[in-house]
């Protein structure tokens, strides 16, 4: 084809380096047009044993040094874990069993460093109580399509998944660190 | 002919501190005009980019107060905190407004992240920001805070996660007229 060539050529943009729960690149836009942006709220863990899954999509690899999640006004005798799966659940990357500590503060489970590779995956987050509580926003469950759960984990993250369509209105600011420290 | 489009978030030659990167950018307009929360505080916010960008001036939003005695600063840091432009300490004027200051030129290189990072020393000074978030926010969407000795930037800067939430508006331009 002939004629004048405009170019605005793109380099892939790296992920935020806090791939959250909250970001584009997950469903937050979903979040925040459902009414469920931030402000947030503390608000106790949904459900015991449940494990959620947030889709998301990187276009280029990246390290995952960390995971983390923000932690409510209590943080108490509960555990909580977060893990990455891939496109057909199978988990890629799961992180420890760690008692919620420090309120109103992001806590970070430090995992060995961890390549994912361009394409589509789940974070999924899980705790084994209700006293804990949690960062979360509140959309309307409604707006919540492409978020999934699991219910009654009592050993944690599953290797395999097996969801069910979300059923709740909860939103959790949680994910994967991309920068080491601090 | 191909033409390759930026992704939404950076489709213009004016890069914001809480647009750029999408991760906070759906905060929405929670916006209020507080005062800066504590003097020679840096707020570092996160940023991605996916086209390279010349930045001529920086920018920053003052909002109902602003102190004549006081002073502000914006840069750039990379993810190794590396300051790679800044403005020169500046007196903040006037209120209600973005105040936009020319630095000396260089390169944002697309595909990459960086950090907007403004700082002031005055507890009068105002500008708007999120209000409501509850502690940890910023720090569960990549930001982080650095309270320094003496007023300004710091080569390298030092950061940590955030003590207090202020997201706040920084902007960075290739353009001159801003």
């Amino acid at each position: 084809m002939s004629g004048t060539s405009y170019s605005l050529r793109s380099q892939v943009p790296p992920p935020p380096v806090f791939l959250a729960s909250f970001s584009y690149d997950t469903i937050g836009m979903q979040n925040r047009t459902g009414g469920g942006g931030l402000p947030g709220a503390s608000a106790i863990y949904i459900a015991a044993n449940r494990a959620i899954y947030w889709p998301f999509v990187i276009r280029r690899q990246v390290t995952v040094y960390r995971f983390f999640w923000v932690n409510g006004a209590t943080a108490s005798t509960d555990n909580v874990q977060v893990g990455v799966y891939d496109n057909n659940w199978h988990s890629v990357k799961l992180g420890t069993q760690t008692l919620a500590s420090g309120p109103s503060a992001a806590q970070f489970d430090n995992i060995t460093d961890t390549v994912l590779h361009p394409g589509a995956y789940y974070m999924a987050i899980w705790c084994n109580g209700t006293t804990t509580t949690m960062l979360r926003t509140n959309p309307g469950q409604r707006f919540m399509d492409g978020i999934f759960q699991q219910n009654s984990q009592t050993s944690g993250l599953p290797t395999t998944a097996t969801p069910i369509q979300n059923t709740n209105a909860y939103f959790p600011l949680f994910g994967l660190a991309l920068r080491a420290s601090p | 002919m191909e033409v390759v489009l930026p992704r939404y978030y950076d489709n213009n030659n004016t890069l914001c501190s809480l647009a750029a990167e999408g991760n906070i950018g759906h905060l929405g307009n929670h916006t209020t005009s507080t005062s800066w929360p504590l003097a020679k505080l840096v707020v570092y916010h996160p940023v991605s980019i996916s086209r390279s960008v010349l930045v001529n001036k920086m920018a920053w939003v003052n909002a109902l107060t602003v102190d004549a005695s006081g002073h502000v600063q914006a840069g750039v840091y990379d993810e190794a905190f590396n300051l790679l432009g800044s403005t020169a300490s500046t007196v903040p004027t006037p209120v209600t407004a973005a105040q936009s200051v020319s630095v000396t030129p260089f390169w944002l290189q697309g595909g990459r992240r960086y950090y907007f990072a403004i700082t002031c020393d005055s507890l009068v000074e105002t500008m708007y920001t999120i209000s409501g978030l509850v502690a940890g926010t910023t720090a569960g969407l990549g930001f982080m805070t650095e309270t320094t000795s003496s007023f300004g930037l710091g080569n390298p800067g030092v950061p940590t996660l955030p003590t207090t939430e202020f997201p706040t508006w920084v902007y960075a331009s290739s353009e001159t007229a801003i």
